[in-house]
């Protein structure tokens, strides 16, 4: 079992450290001197030449390439982000301030998602070719086709103009200090979010179930005189979940890269709205930082999905175990 | 040779008979058909111009004069809508027919040369994977500068994994057959057993590929113009209509100037679903 998460984790630190090179390089690329971006033009315009020459020396940027890669790697590890072009403030304190929030929006997205897609995926199942299974159906088709932008959108005017249950945007407002305070400007991003994601689920979760429930196993639960219920979930559902957990898996970057569109419809101060901004504002190390960021969570997150499934089903440890050594 | 052709033309015939029962499929079909229609013939069907800007004419609601009204700046809506398409529906297809076109030539040198190459580009493949597609998109957004051009290279340049895998996939599971062998011994170049041979088998999903990912390039070009970073705003797209759209005031007052691209946007996405999932089943030997 230990053999098995190693393996997994042995396979995410050669591409962390890949990530970073191209993160690295990314930065190296962006357009214009970064000495002018990093000091104001008061300042650049007032510099000799020769100052300009020693300010260069002084922040390593005429070191060579690997010299500069290793010292700004070091300073990663370290939490040293450096500085944005824009606001000169450190880019471990802006990120600080926004990964929380991300953090939080897509956990939340990722709940709403695998609770409502894999319960209505599995209803769907059990009652095939019903009324609510061609419901699920349409309300799947509707959920990947709308752009998660439109649905934001339909929510705000829906649910905050219109009923004025939620905020329009934001994450707080003054005197909201707890989590349960927070909670009211978290639900209509994190459900949108996650619209999509309970679309796919479902339409998974309803074919993996229906392919289980064909199988020899279900039939022989059943002859034995099993309660529906328990035929369904026990030996049904818990069977079908497997291949899910891959689709999750692989569908988590897809939930992150959707937070940059519905933090921008929702005023949300996260990662995404960050990234958004500061594109806008060409601050392309914030830019990349933050990408490095997203990234390597998503590699930690889609790990941590891994370990749970291994958990869950102890073919996948030992499958693996065999496979790797 | 004859009793191949008979047998090529009535499993076609098969396919076609396939396709026209599913009745999703014909509606998505119909759906497309109808909506590149309408952005490709817009100069016939509506004469106003879609970037004049007319202050006296501002936000006027839906009449027999602006069938859906004017935006806040006086040009009208339903001009927008059909010109907006032709931009949005052009970066789709062009997108999806560029990415595919890398994705088809990776996925066929990796799938039969395989080896170091094969390796190679798989990693390569998996990286850009690892990425969420929209923050890299974002990121060669933020290198590359806006505009249509910049929006199908950045497309095409992501793309590419997703018809890589199956091409490859269906390359290397054909490669070591007898009719490859017997290309090879008749003395057919590589090149030649890869594209003409081995290729036209992977054909169906790749069809498949190309239709649901024009769907998934106009949500993106919507996404990004949203957000101010794809077109031009001076450009109309089904994106940027909305982005002109985004303030409370006009949300609330004037639901048309969102909600109509909003509904374009989602009904073409909606056809290329249901006809991408058609053809996939016309495609599946299973069915």
């Amino acid at each position: 079992m230990l053999k098995y998460y190693g393996t997994r984790f042995s396979l995410l630190i050669p591409k962390l450290i890949l990530i970073s090179i191209i993160i690295f390089i990314g930065i190296q690329l962006s357009p214009g001197d970064p000495i002018t971006s990093t000091i104001s033009p008061e300042v650049y315009a007032k510099l000799s030449p020769v100052q300009l020459e020693d300010l260069r020396d002084k922040l390593g940027l005429n070191d060579s390439m690997v010299h500069q890669y290793l010292r700004w790697f070091s300073g990663i590890l370290r939490g040293d982000f450096g500085y944005s072009l824009v606001t000169g403030g450190k880019i471990s304190k802006i990120i600080a301030n926004r990964l929380p929030a991300t953090f939080e929006l897509a956990l939340f997205a990722l709940l709403f998602a695998t609770v409502f897609g894999l319960s209505f995926g599995a209803l769907s199942a059990i009652k095939k070719n019903t009324v609510i299974d061609y419901a699920n159906t349409v309300f799947g088709m509707i959920g990947i086709s709308v752009p998660p932008f439109f649905f934001g959108l339909f929510a705000i005017l829906i649910f905050s103009i219109h009923l004025k249950w939620f905020p329009t945007g934001g994450r707080m407002g003054y005197g909201d200090i707890t989590f349960f305070d927070r909670l009211k400007y978290l639900v209509l991003p994190a459900f949108v979010l996650g619209i999509s994601l309970i679309a796919t689920l479902m339409r998974f979760t309803r074919g993996s179930m229906l392919d289980v429930l064909s199988k020899d196993y279900i039939k022989v639960a059943r002859s034995k005189g099993l309660s529906e219920p328990k035929v369904n979930l026990k030996h049904g559902f818990r069977n079908a979940l497997i291949p899910i957990m891959v689709v999750l898996v692989m569908r988590i970057p897809m939930l992150v890269g959707g937070t940059v569109i519905i933090e921008s419809v929702f005023n949300y101060p996260g990662m995404g709205s960050l990234m958004v901004s500061s594109i806008s504002g060409s601050d392309m190390p914030v830019v990349m930082i933050s990408t490095f960021v997203m990234t390597s969570s998503i590699l930690v997150a889609s790990f941590l999905v891994d370990v749970f499934a291994a958990i869950i089903d102890p073919r996948i440890r030992f499958g693996a175990g065999e496979g790797a050594g | 040779m004859a009793g191949n052709k008979v047998v090529k033309s009535s499993l076609m015939r098969r396919n076609h008979q396939k396709f026209l029962s599913n009745k999703l499929a014909i509606l998505g079909l119909g759906i497309i058909l109808v909506l590149v229609f309408l952005s490709a013939f817009a100069p016939l069907i509506c004469r106003y111009d879609p970037v004049y800007i007319d202050v006296t004419q501002r936000l006027q609601q839906p009449s027999l004069d602006h069938l859906l009204g004017t935006d806040n700046v006086g040009r009208d809506l339903f001009a927008r809508l059909l010109y907006g398409g032709r931009v949005s529906i052009f970066i789709g297809i062009v997108s999806a027919l560029a990415s595919s076109a890398v994705g088809i030539i990776l996925g066929s040198v990796s799938g039969y040369i395989g080896g170091k190459v094969d390796s190679v580009i798989l990693y390569i493949s998996e990286i850009f994977m690892s990425f969420p597609s929209m923050i890299l998109i974002l990121v060669l957004v933020g290198f590359m500068g806006q505009g249509i051009m910049n929006l199908i290279i950045i497309f095409s340049l992501i793309g590419w994994p997703g018809t890589h895998r199956i091409v490859r996939s269906r390359i290397l599971s054909l490669r070591e057959e007898l009719f490859v062998e017997s290309c090879r011994a008749s003395g057919i170049k590589g090149t030649s057993i890869m594209f003409n041979h081995l290729l036209p088998n992977a054909l169906g999903p790749v069809i498949v590929g190309i239709t649901l990912s024009t769907g998934g390039y106009v949500l993106a070009e919507a996404g990004l113009s949203f957000l101010g970073l794809g077109v031009e705003a001076s450009v109309p797209t089904w994106g940027n209509i909305i982005n002109a759209a985004r303030n409370l005031r006009i949300m609330q007052n004037y639901p048309t100037l969102w909600i109509a691209p909003g509904v374009a946007i989602s009904l073409f996405s909606l056809g290329i679903n249901f006809l991408g999932d058609g053809l996939r089943d016309v495609f599946d030997p299973e069915q």
